[in-house]
């Protein structure tokens, strides 16, 4: 039993990463039906914003009052880097064949990888992340469960993301103005929506809670690289499939069933197929098997009539 | 209450002062000419009406008029000035349409769908609606109060919180009239807003369409039922093949004989339309 409760918190820690920036991939595809495939690496930034951020102000600093510090930077770095791509790579793209932006999004994606590589200072090897009093550090024991401090981190980031997303959608006029774009542009733009601004803000949205989710993955596993955003963007992307895409709600119970079943998969099924190399198997064995029975995904595809 | 619609006077907002005005617009697509030199004049607090055959081109200079196309050629002038092709400065500058083809919001409540119309004449902006300061609430609050007034105003005060999808085909073409009666239009364009409707259901149109008219914005209306147009319109344009065929008063535009051989062609018709194709191909 403690086995099973272990597992499912690991698993739900996991997932909540996942679901952090499975939302990023959900808004935007359902605002311009456009996969952001440069996602996981706008992710990656994140965890580099924070870093940076950490390095230049706060070298050495471990208070958690440096935190929402290291927050700001990741969330000012992933956003600028989303926005920038936006501008410059999509937005010239909006009315082409749906290809054009799909491959620009890889292209973007590598991109970036390198620029990062290349470009931060000792990037070319894992750089420690910093390690901040109270959210790292040794784990504690409730009951027979082993709870990491940065798990807590993680899937309370994940509950506040998801009210105060919840929130800008059903209660702001800007996301009434989403909900309204998402359905239909052209109706939306003689509204007297600005659709270029909503777009921004789409992946504004996104980019923020990837930029949180970095900051996540840095205090989980104590150090960063330029690879990150790819696996994470992987497992995201097929979290927001998962739960079905364009469907906020779907993103976030996407990301916590993935992560759930990718935990239990490791620890219960035996033999040859068990453990942790075969968790990535098992984790694309349940998008085949949910896509096949219920190809609009748990929560139904978009929230948005397609007529 | 219905009897008395009939032969209604103007009201009293018509001063003869006009609204828009469109000269010489042209509309190519490629060869074709959808819309061939058309002018209209819409006065303040009139109500006009626009028919034709089906593809005559009314919607396409429908879309002319509400800048999701810009004309090939001559221009539209919204209240003395030639407003930019840009759907948003169109909503901006006070002209707001239906659709043929209904286009709500359908997974939105019928209220969220007039609200989303409030868009464009309320100023919270991202930030704004995040921090939530007391002049973002007190917006919202009027934005919602003034929906559920519009609501109340076409007769769907009840069905503020149904999804638009889940409402019935007539509701949803009020529903679109609310949320463009939203954007705080002088001048509204209803594409067919009565295609579907039973006669009871018409005659409540027409009857929406006077008390909007009362509120003293002027109306263009596409229709294709005749009884309908004649007794709600001040004036008449009939398009055939993109060209004006006649503009006046409903009593001249009924009774001219080439309105009706429009709708429903002479005997040779079909062959004096190979030649004309033939020429055109010419």
């Amino acid at each position: 039993m403690d086995q099973f409760l272990q597992q499912l918190l690991n698993g739900v820690t996991l997932g909540s990463l996942y679901a952090l920036i499975a939302v990023g991939y959900t808004v935007v595809y359902g605002i311009v039906q456009l996969i952001n495939f440069a996602h996981g690496e706008v992710f990656m930034i994140g965890a580099f914003g924070s870093l940076a951020t950490w390095t230049l102000f706060f070298k050495g600093q471990t208070g958690l009052w440096v935190l929402p510090f290291m927050i700001i930077g990741a969330v000012l770095a992933s956003v600028a880097v989303a926005l920038l791509l936006e501008r410059v790579a999509y937005r010239p793209l909006r009315n082409a064949p749906r290809l054009a932006p799909l491959i620009t999004a890889i292209g973007i994606s590598v991109f970036l990888q390198e620029a990062v590589r290349l470009f931060y200072p000792g990037a070319k090897s894992a750089l420690p992340f910093p390690q901040i009093d109270l959210v790292t550090g040794a784990a504690f024991q409730v009951g027979g469960i082993t709870v990491r401090r940065s798990a807590i981190f993680v899937i309370g980031a994940l509950v506040v993301c998801a009210v105060l997303l919840w929130f800008f959608i059903n209660r702001t006029k800007m996301g009434r103005g989403m909900l309204a774009v998402s359905q239909d542009p052209d109706t939306a733009r003689l509204m007297g929506i600005n659709v270029d601004r909503i777009i921004a803000v789409a992946f504004a949205i996104g980019a923020a809670l990837a930029g949180v989710a970095g900051v996540a993955q840095g205090l989980q596993n104590s150090n960063i690289d330029f690879f990150i955003g790819f696996m994470a963007g992987l497992k995201a992307f097929t979290a927001a499939v998962l739960g079905g895409i364009g469907n906020i709600y779907g993103a976030v119970v996407g990301g916590l069933v993935l992560g759930v079943v990718e935990a239990m998969a490791v620890q219960f099924i035996p033999g040859t197929f068990g453990g942790s190399p075969w968790k990535d198997v098992w984790a694309f064995v349940l998008l085949i098997v949910v896509l096949v029975f219920r190809p609009q995904g748990l929560m139904g595809a978009r929230v948005v009539d397609r007529a | 209450m219905t009897t008395t619609t009939h032969d209604r006077p103007s009201a009293p907002a018509a001063s003869g002062k006009a609204v828009l005005e469109a000269t010489g617009v042209i509309m190519r697509f490629g060869g074709l000419t959808a819309v061939n030199n058309v002018n209209l004049r819409v006065n303040e607090g009139e109500i006009v009406g626009l028919i034709g055959p089906n593809g005559a081109g009314k919607t396409t200079f429908f879309n002319c008029l509400t800048g999701m196309y810009k004309p090939t050629e001559g221009e539209v002038k919204f209240q003395g000035t030639v407003l930019p092709p840009k759907p948003r400065a169109v909503v901006q500058a006070g002209m707001a349409r239906t659709f043929q083809n209904i286009r709500l919001f359908a997974n939105m409540t019928a209220l969220e769908n007039v609200m989303v119309g409030r868009y464009c004449r309320t100023s919270a902006m991202a930030l704004t609606s995040i921090i939530r300061g007391p002049k973002y609430r007190h917006e919202e609050e009027a934005t919602r109060a003034r929906a559920q007034e519009l609501l109340n105003f076409v007769g769907l005060g009840k069905t503020s919180e149904h999804l638009a999808r889940n409402l019935p085909y007539g509701d949803q073409r009020r529903l679109e009239i609310a949320r463009a009666l939203a954007t705080d239009p002088k001048l509204i364009l209803l594409d067919e807003p009565t295609a579907g409707m039973n006669p009871k259901e018409t005659e409540e149109a027409k009857e929406l369409i006077f008390r909007i008219r009362d509120m003293g914005l002027a109306v263009v209306v596409i229709e294709h039922d005749m009884r309908f147009i004649f007794t709600l319109c001040d004036r008449v344009l009939c398009l055939v093949r993109g060209e004006t065929l006649i503009e006046g008063s409903p009593q001249v535009v009924q009774s001219d004989p080439r309105v009706i051989e429009a709708y429903i062609g002479k005997p040779d018709d079909d062959e004096l339309e190979e030649e004309a194709a033939k020429e055109d191909q010419a």
